[in-house]
């Protein structure tokens, strides 16, 4: 398999967004082919906190906030389909999620932008506002905090266990992933797409570009732009410790295994991916305020990985004007969007174009030039 | 802002204090941070304390008291030191991150040293995360530090540390129930080879072959030992193993409690590596070196390494080293020049000590079996407790690197940060894409080195919460 | 199992699980607890037991809950009269829902 060259699709980018489109590919039967690059290269997909997360999301833009939803209740389906073909166990957990606010302030500015959420929506978006009494009562030992949204619908899963289950998937299903494979050129020939790679050529009547930051300089070869931008994220990990998060909260989450992650910030930090103390310091501070209880658990470890930014924060997904069957997608929600891009766009990939609900992720949005 | 210090060194042993007697006698204030509670290093563990009992402790050896000069030398130096100091983190502009009785601070400094020295390599044989299997360090350090050991156990392993540490236990009145020697001997070409080089040292090579006779002489040994197991429940029963230079070997099994293992040691890269410093393959040290001048500046501006952290050499090596680096340092921070001719006394003895090297490297490589494991229940992440069989199985997948192996299996997520797996994983990796080991990059290492509370992180951003 | 040679003057007592143990001015935990033979300082379900095994801080092996504070390292730890050791188990996980 590894010396094939025809492919029925091939994907670019071995993330999580790579690959949940090409397990989803693949369930279609179409044979796929997914090129990765190297181990040390920007890996967004590794430094992912594990939200599966509804709320809160695309109050600003109606279409993304359908997607998430949409996505977070195809969920159940794609852990179920990947253990069943892999015995992979994702520990997804979709019991509700909190988002804790420090201030009675920061509670109001949330309650509100929830509400017009969850009226856009039709109600079909449901939370709860909690004062600290309430929050208190279902999260023991949380701080001196204003309170917190609660919602049905958000929940967190291992991305890690998550990439491996696709990986796995995917080699179950005649696909293959080439690891340490970088795309240095894609032109049309005849009815199939030529991807050149130090490797060599490969071929296929569909492609994804599904690189990240990548999709900058390869999106270009298809007459798109993507124009997007790093943002780092640093997360820190502590030990395992015994059960006392019930519910993710943003910033906070517990794992299966009993870890205790803690983040995240949001910066421009251009390409440059290290863990720095100031913010190390400042995400610990917000969770020593949340939860005191925490303040003895030792990190063990950092990670700091850069999000894949569109300008208006949302994703972006379009077909090439210049080669049929070649499609770019861009988003930073890897984990929650999986279900969606595995099941849904992997569909309209395969149909050869993106259905109506997709219409409005286009790069279009970004034309400033009057229609 | 004026930094705290002209110099902090990280390591109080023979490399790190060498270096600050150097660096302050050239008027740099200078502060030695060491995660111990007395300075020395591993190799001189509490030689301040013991030299107090110098009769009764008189099983450590005459190169153990030779330490006594340095550290006496270094206290009255006037450099300032920290014991039980744990440094987690260095920064730009330069600066350390430090817990001292569970306070964290921050400490900047003109140049860091990093004398870290080294900590045996790991030893992934079956069974060797059992209670009651220690290394032969280990065992080293419990009779430096409380004059401690234990009758009947069992060395497996090899090198200078192996033979120094059994005739420590025979002087101290120890039974010792067997000796498992795993070196390959005399009898590879490019081993002799390397032996005219190491005659500039007849009287360690005297010495090694002294150890080695009493050895034989004084326990049960037996050399040319392989397919070695700890075997046991909860806690270590036995060793079984197969013995000679004869085919097939001849098997045998020494029931023990205590089994102690040494396959050398190699440089503790952990703080180096998660400081952006670059590192290269060592071939025949099968390790990370920094990648350092001969001053022991590294790749990155201000930050030195010295002694064994930046390559294995002995600790007669590491002073000479810390001397040398120490010098640079002032060099480099005040335009000081250290008189010429004291600097190549230095120059000259740390020759001769490499110069033992090449020859005592092959001499006591690491045992095939250790290096790449072959049995699929040996663990190989002690902290996550992963077998060598749920290791290959994420490799299987197809990984790119260690670090997607990681993320698919979790080896190197624990407390230990990858200081008991790492070199292990990156030889089965190296092994399953057909590759040099070299070419295999380690895991991307990220501060904190050591674990450190929350609220430790958390006082910094209350003390200034506008960085 | 594990001895000493001398007997110093200063002895102190620390308590493991309750148990007084003597134990010696400025001796290391980790040493303690050998030469009175325990060697499982602690256990979880995905290491099973474990005890010191490099002495110098690098393998982790040798956790210990210290009074309040949980996984310290034993081998880094000086005895100081009076101190109250628990094996460390390391519960990680259990009880959470996708266990089951």
């Amino acid at each position: 398999m590894e010396q094939q060259r025809n492919w029925d699709s091939i994907v670019v980018g071995g993330g999580l967004v790579g690959l949940a489109i090409a397990y989803g590919l693949g369930r279609l039967g179409r044979s796929c082919l997914v090129l990765d690059a190297g181990d040390l290269d920007f890996r967004a997909a590794r430094g992912n906190f594990g939200l599966v997360w509804v709320q809160g999301k695309g109050s600003g833009f109606p279409p993304y906030a359908d997607w998430s939803m949409s996505s977070s209740q195809s969920w159940p389906d794609l852990a179920a389909m990947l253990h069943e073909q892999t015995g992979a166990a994702l520990a997804l957990e979709q019991k509700g999620g909190l988002d804790v606010c420090l201030t009675e302030d920061e509670l109001s500015t949330r309650i509100a932008e929830l509400t017009t959420l969850s009226q856009h929506q039709n109600g079909r978006f449901q939370f709860q506002a909690l004062d600290r009494q309430a929050l208190a009562e279902i999260q023991p030992g949380i701080g001196e905090v204003a309170g917190a949204t609660w919602s049905p619908h958000d929940g967190h899963v291992s991305p890690l266990y998550l990439m491996r289950g696709l990986h796995d998937a995917i080699h179950h299903q005649s696909g293959y992933v080439k690891t340490s494979c970088p795309v240095t050129a894609i032109t049309q020939t005849g009815v199939d797409i030529q991807v050149t790679t130090p490797d060599g050529d490969f071929t296929a009547p569909r492609l994804v570009l599904a690189a990240g930051l990548g999709n900058r300089a390869l999106a270009p070869f298809l007459g798109l732009e993507q124009a997007i931008r790093p943002q780092r994220g640093q997360i820190m990990v502590t030990e395992k410790l015994p059960l006392q998060i019930r519910y993710p909260m943003v910033t906070l989450r517990q794992t299966a295994e009993g870890s205790i992650m803690i983040g995240d910030s949001h910066e421009d930090a251009g390409l440059d991916v290290s863990s720095t103390r100031p913010v190390m310091a400042e995400i610990a501070s917000r969770a020593q305020r949340i939860l005191p209880s925490l303040s003895d658990a030792k990190i063990i470890r950092s990670w700091a990985a850069l999000r894949v930014m569109s300008p208006d924060g949302y994703p972006i997904y379009d077909q090439s004007p210049n080669i049929a069957g070649a499609f770019a997608v861009t988003c930073h929600s890897g984990v929650t969007l999986a279900a969606a891009h595995a099941l849904d766009l992997a569909r309209c990939i395969h149909d050869g174009y993106l259905g109506p609900h997709l219409t409005a992720f286009s790069e279009r949005r970004f034309d400033v030039s009057p229609a | 802002m004026m930094p705290d210090y002209d110099v902090i060194i990280v390591g109080a042993g023979p490399a790190g204090m060498a270096t600050a007697i150097t660096a302050q006698q050239s008027g740099l204030s200078v502060l030695v941070l060491d995660d111990q509670p007395d300075h020395g290093g591993q190799v001189w563990r509490d030689i301040q304390q013991n030299h107090q009992h110098r009769q009764s402790r008189s099983f450590l050896g005459e190169d153990y008291w030779k330490g006594h000069q340095l550290a006496k030398a270094f206290l009255a130096s006037g450099a300032e030191i920290q014991h039980q100091a744990v440094v987690w983190q260095i920064a730009h502009p330069l600066s350390l991150s430090v817990t001292i009785a569970g306070i964290a601070q921050n400490l900047s400094a003109r140049a860091i040293v990093l004398a870290t020295g080294a900590y045996e390599r790991p030893v992934p044989l079956p069974g060797w995360h059992l209670p009651g299997v220690m290394t032969v360090g280990g065992a080293q350090t419990l009779l430096k530090a409380s004059a401690t050991g234990a009758d009947g156990a069992v060395f497996v392993g090899t090198g200078p540390l192996f033979y120094l540490t059994i005739t420590q236990y025979l002087d101290a009145g120890f039974s010792v129930a067997g000796v498992c020697d795993t070196g390959a001997g005399l009898g590879s070409p490019s081993t002799l080879l390397a032996l005219p080089l190491a005659l500039v040292q007849p009287k360690m090579l005297m010495k090694g072959l002294r150890w080695l006779r009493r050895i034989k002489a004084e326990t049960p040994y037996f050399a040319h030992v392989s397919d070695i197991q700890l075997e046991g429940q909860d806690h270590v029963e036995a060793v079984a193993f197969a013995h000679g230079k004869g085919r097939p070997k001849t098997k045998m099994r020494i029931p023990s409690s205590h089994v102690f293992l040494h396959q050398g040691v190699i440089p503790n890269v952990n703080l180096s590596m998660a400081s952006g410093l670059t590192h290269h393959w060592h071939h025949r040290q099968m390790c990370w070196h920094p990648i350092c001048d001969r001053h022991g500046a590294s790749s990155v501006e201000g930050i030195y390494v010295t002694g064994d952290a930046s390559g294995i050499a002995g600790s007669g090596a590491a002073v000479a080293s810390g001397h040398i680096t120490g010098a640079a340092v002032a060099k480099a921070l005040t335009g000081t020049t250290i008189p010429i001719t004291a600097l190549w006394r230095h120059r000259v003895k740390r020759l001769q000590h490499r110069a033992l090297r090449p020859f005592l490297d092959r001499l006591y490589a690491p045992l095939a079996e250790t290096l790449t494991p072959i049995d699929a229940n040996t663990i190989i992440c002690r902290c996550e407790g992963l077998t060598q069989a749920q290791v290959t199985a994420a490799m299987g997948l197809g990984v790119a690197g260690l670090n997607q192996l990681k993320a698919y299996c979790r080896a190197g997520m624990g407390r230990c940060q990858g200081r008991m797996c790492g070199l292990t994983v990156q030889a089965l990796l190296a092994d399953h894409h057909k590759i040099p080991i070299q070419d295999m990059p380690y895991y991307r290492l990220r501060p904190p080195v050591r674990p450190v509370t929350l609220a430790e992180l958390a006082a910094f951003h209350q003390a200034d919460p506008d960085i | 199992m594990f001895r000493r040679l001398d007997t110093p003057l200063s002895e102190i007592t620390i308590f493991w699980e309750d148990r007084p143990l003597t134990a010696y001015q400025g001796e290391l935990v980790a040493s303690v607890l050998l030469r009175h033979g325990i060697s499982i300082t602690h256990h979880g379900p995905t290491t099973g037991s474990r005890g010191p095994y490099c002495m110098m801080g690098v393998c982790f092996d040798c956790l210990v809950d210290v009074d309040n504070r949980k996984a310290i390292q034993s081998c880094q730890l000086v005895a100081k009269d009076g101190l109250r050791l628990n094996r460390h188990l390391n519960l990680a996980g259990t009880g959470h829902p996708n266990d089951a």
